[in-house]
């Protein structure tokens, strides 16, 4: 992977005109119903950025992050990452964009396989997508940069706390030193005191090592401690793309007002928001 | 979801083209295919088997008569032996299609009405039976229960639920009919058409399926406790009935398919509980029909057969899916926690087992099996610690040779069943018809077909066993493999590079071979008891080998006189499968290759 492989438009990671159709429930007597998921959805992640992806449950976020993920084909538009699209494929084929884009899952305890050491479990990318290192030492040196020490490289999943088991989550997903990071709600189900420490984690990924990251929540408080950008996702479309600070001390969009409003503790800046809103929103387009 | 994301303008909006997914064609064409070759294989039955029945057939109708060549032609016409394989199966299936099912070869008149009527009598007993083995089971489930509610799941040593499910069912029928029918006079020993009548059957049937669905239930309700949701459930203040409720949907799906064995199961024990009770089954119809090579007969009884099971299986399938469905679209089917098995005292029951076989083989083993040194029926005595048998051999002899060719041949067979089980459950969607067909095909029916194209011998005995009982633990390897698949550290193996052969080898082959492996270990006694029930009908090894079940057969007729020569056989298998049930749960201790102490 070369470090200067970027979109030409000097971006890493490129989503353009993105259009997602989910099937519903099929009835026997009755054609299967199709719910728009994503529409015309269209934006940029550069190096380094760290970005929030906000929106209510069901607005479209992780049929997104499966796209992104190369998991499911979009049924119209793009993602392009160093000018390439991003299509599901082969281990293979894939292995490049597994190297550059990784993935930490929403719920730590469970993604985890009981069956593997920490230490199997950090190696596991190590190994399937050849990177060239000494995998144990990758990986206690991955630990240590999510604040754990060597000897937990020997425990299983089930003897560990869920915020241990979320940084040997965050472990696994930089130890293969990934550019850009998606983290799908990484602070749910913890604790204020372990949420910190993940989202210092999280920083000092940033800071050291330069790592990315799309950050997915529903809950904007997060959003707001971490993310220089953040995007608003409402029924499929993309409603708000700004920086954080400005977003949140006048948004555009009644519904992200709403979230702002849901999110507990959050200054209250949010609440003047001018309740009339913009009639085009709809064809709004982000900056 | 939200409720501005579902407005009607939305719904409607056409997706775009999607290409064809043949994936999803295969189940379905997998079993078109096998329904397809099983049809054919049924239809090309008389033409298979080689054999020309026309000279028993003419001795059957007219014995003095001379075999004269003319004479044989005529009924081979008549009979549509002359016909080209081809022809032929075109022949009887557009007779099929026209509710024509053949002529019987013996009696001459048409096949269909009776084995209809016989499938009433026989669908009639199987209700009643399921009604036994659903109490059973949940008398055995009970304990499970209980202590998982009380939130120490553990998983019981299963004696209990072994020796029930290790009695063979012509040998329970036997006995009920003796105690119950003979000596006691409480029940009516022969006969079918009141209620009275289907009680011995139905327990002979009923005890031994219940037996095992409560050791499958009672292993998948501790499991299903063990999971951390239980714990949440509890001190959010469910009620106790709520969370039993929860952890039977989260258990059920997982076992129907087992539980439609079972029930296609009863199909094939019910030929033997037939055969003693002298109930006008289907069963009892199609292994008639077999030995008599009346393949019309037998040719319809299979399809009657096979068509209950497909519809059976189709149930259960369905079932599942509405149990599981919108946890496993999800991907949120919760991960079971592997549960230790605490405490030192389980090596005892395996141990007493294996102790108690082991000293009847070494005692046994330096004795003649063959040769018949005593009196006939002779009872025990010193000499003699478990008495002669109907030729006056030695019994314990008998038993001791018999444990090593018994228990080798299920071994090399549950074996073989594993392995090919685990093998064709990784493709659950090739092979969803080589399965459903094959689960609804019992041992005996089996043996029947096999003992038909190549005669009765140990060899083909244990064929027949083979072939058949690998389905169940295939279905239940794909039942596993799908619930592994929506699993979230599965699901999330292709973003950290996870390749198909890695995916299969290191994540769902460990998560399913031990469930799979405790199931065929579970099946082992089942499996020495096919073997054993084709020996005892006679489609086995053949005398005078010390087979147990030929040794059972053997002895039935003594079963007053002589009690010891029909229990000292059955009690080993019994003995034998408490073995194999006790240390498959030892097994499933899950393996630590770190030595690592948990937290606590």
């Amino acid at each position: 992977m070369s470090d200067t492989a970027l979109n030409d438009d000097g971006s890493l990671l490129r989503v353009a005109g993105l259009n997602k159709y989910m099937p519903g429930s099929r009835r026997l007597w009755r054609a299967r119903e199709w719910y728009h998921t994503l529409k015309d959805v269209d934006f940029r992640i550069h190096c380094g950025e760290l970005i929030g992806l906000a929106g209510v449950s069901g607005a479209g976020k992780s049929t997104l992050l499966n796209l992104m993920l190369g998991l499911t084909r979009a049924d119209a538009g793009e993602i392009v990452c160093q000018g390439r699209p991003i299509l599901p494929g082969t281990v293979r084929a894939m292995r490049w964009y597994r190297r550059t884009v990784q993935y930490i899952p929403q719920d730590p305890a469970s993604s985890l396989d009981p069956r593997m050491s920490v230490g199997e479990l950090i190696q596991e990318p190590l190994a399937r997508l050849r990177i060239d290192c000494h995998r144990e030492r990758r990986a206690a040196e991955s630990l240590e940069q999510v604040g754990l020490d060597a000897s937990f490289l020997r425990r299983r999943p089930t003897e560990l706390s869920g915020g241990q088991a979320q940084r040997v989550a965050i472990a696994r997903a930089i130890a293969v030193r990934p550019r850009l990071l998606l983290a799908d709600e990484p602070l749910s189900g913890l604790d204020l005191p372990t949420q910190s420490r993940v989202t210092e984690v999280l920083k000092s990924l940033h800071h050291d090592a330069g790592i990315g990251l799309l950050l997915i929540s529903h809950d904007l408080s997060v959003v707001c401690r971490l993310c220089q950008r953040t995007i608003v996702l409402d029924d499929g479309k993309i409603i708000e793309d700004r920086p954080t600070a400005a977003l949140f001390r006048s948004p555009e969009h009644a519904r992200t007002a709403a979230l702002l409003r849901a999110s507990p503790g959050l200054p209250h800046f949010a609440t003047h928001h001018n309740d009339t809103m913009p009639a085009t929103y709809d064809k709004e387009s982000p900056p | 979801m939200a409720t501005h994301s579902v407005d009607p303008d939305v719904r409607q909006t056409p997706a775009p083209r999607r290409p064809l997914e043949w994936g999803a064609l295969l189940p379905g064409l997998s079993r078109l295919v096998t329904l397809a070759a099983v049809v054919a294989l049924v239809g090309l039955l008389p033409w298979l088997s080689g054999r020309d029945p026309a000279l028993s057939i003419l001795r059957a109708r007219a014995g003095d008569q001379n075999p004269t060549q003319e004479a044989l032609d005529a009924i081979r016409v008549q009979l549509g032996l002359d016909m080209g394989p081809l022809e032929k199966l075109q022949h009887w299936f557009a007779g099929l299609l026209h509710g024509d099912a053949g002529t019987s070869w013996i009696s001459g008149t048409p096949v269909l009405p009776g084995m209809l009527k016989a499938t009433e009598v026989s669908l009639a007993l199987m209700a009643a039976a399921l009604v036994v083995s659903f109490v059973t089971a949940t008398l055995i489930c009970l304990p499970a229960l209980r202590r998982g509610l009380a939130g120490r799941p553990m998983p019981t040593s299963g004696a209990v639920g072994a020796a029930i499910t290790a009695l063979p069912e012509f040998l329970l029928a036997a006995l009920l009919l003796v105690v119950f029918a003979a000596w006691l006079r409480w029940l009516p020993p022969y006969g079918w058409g009141e209620w009275h009548h289907a009680i011995l059957p139905a327990l002979s049937l009923g005890l031994p399926a219940g037996g095992l669905l409560g050791r499958l239930f009672s292993d998948g309700l501790t499991s299903a406790f063990a999971e951390r949701w239980v714990a949440t459930w509890h001190v959010a203040g469910f009620s106790r009935r709520r969370i039993v409720l929860a952890v039977l949907q989260r258990t059920l799906p997982s076992l129907m398919p087992q539980v439609g064995l079972v029930v296609v199961g009863l199909t094939g024990g019910a030929i033997a509980v037939e055969q003693v009770f002298s109930i006008p089954g289907l069963g009892r119809a199609t292994l008639g029909a077999a030995s008599a090579q009346d393949l019309p007969a037998l040719q319809t009884g299979i399809l009657i057969l096979l068509g209950i099971a497909v519809v059976l299986g189709g149930l259960a399938n369905l079932c599942r899916t509405l149990l599981l469905g919108g946890a496993m679209r999800a991907g949120a089917v919760p991960v079971s926690v592997p549960t230790d098995h605490g405490g030192g005292h389980r090596w005892i029951v395996p141990a007493l087992a294996a102790l108690l076989l082991a000293v009847i083989v070494v005692a046994g083993l330096s004795r003649d099996p063959m040769t018949s040194a005593y009196l006939r029926l002779q009872p025990p005595s010193l000499g003699l610690p478990l008495g002669a048998d109907g030729i006056g051999r030695d019994i314990l002899a008998r038993v001791s040779h018999g444990a090593i060719s018994t228990m080798g041949m299920a071994l090399a067979t549950v074996l073989v069943t594993f392995v090919l089980g685990l093998a064709i459950g990784l493709m659950p969607r090739l092979a969803a018809g080589p399965i459903e067909i094959t689960n609804a095909t019992p041992p005996v029916i089996a043996g029947l077909i096999v003992a038909g194209l190549m005669g009765p011998s140990a060899s083909g005995a244990v064929i027949a066993v083979t072939a058949v009982t690998w389905a169940p633990l295939a279905a239940h390897t794909a039942a596993l493999v799908s619930e592994t698949l929506g699993q979230p550290h599965v699901r999330i193996t292709p973003v950290l590079g996870v390749g198909r052969w890695r995916l299969l080898s290191r994540y769902v082959l460990p998560a399913v071979a031990g469930p799979v492996f405790r199931h065929a270990m579970l099946r082992l006694p089942g499996t020495a008891l096919a073997l054993a029930a084709l020996g005892f009908l006679g489609l086995g090894p053949r005398p005078p080998a010390p087979e147990w079940g030929l040794l059972l057969s053997e002895s039935m007729p003594y079963l007053e006189r002589a009690p010891w020569a029909v229990l000292v056989p059955s009690l080993a298998l019994v003995l034998m499968s408490i073995l194999a049930v006790s240390l498959a749960s030892l097994w499933r201790v899950p393996s630590t290759r770190h030595a690592v102490s948990p937290r606590g």
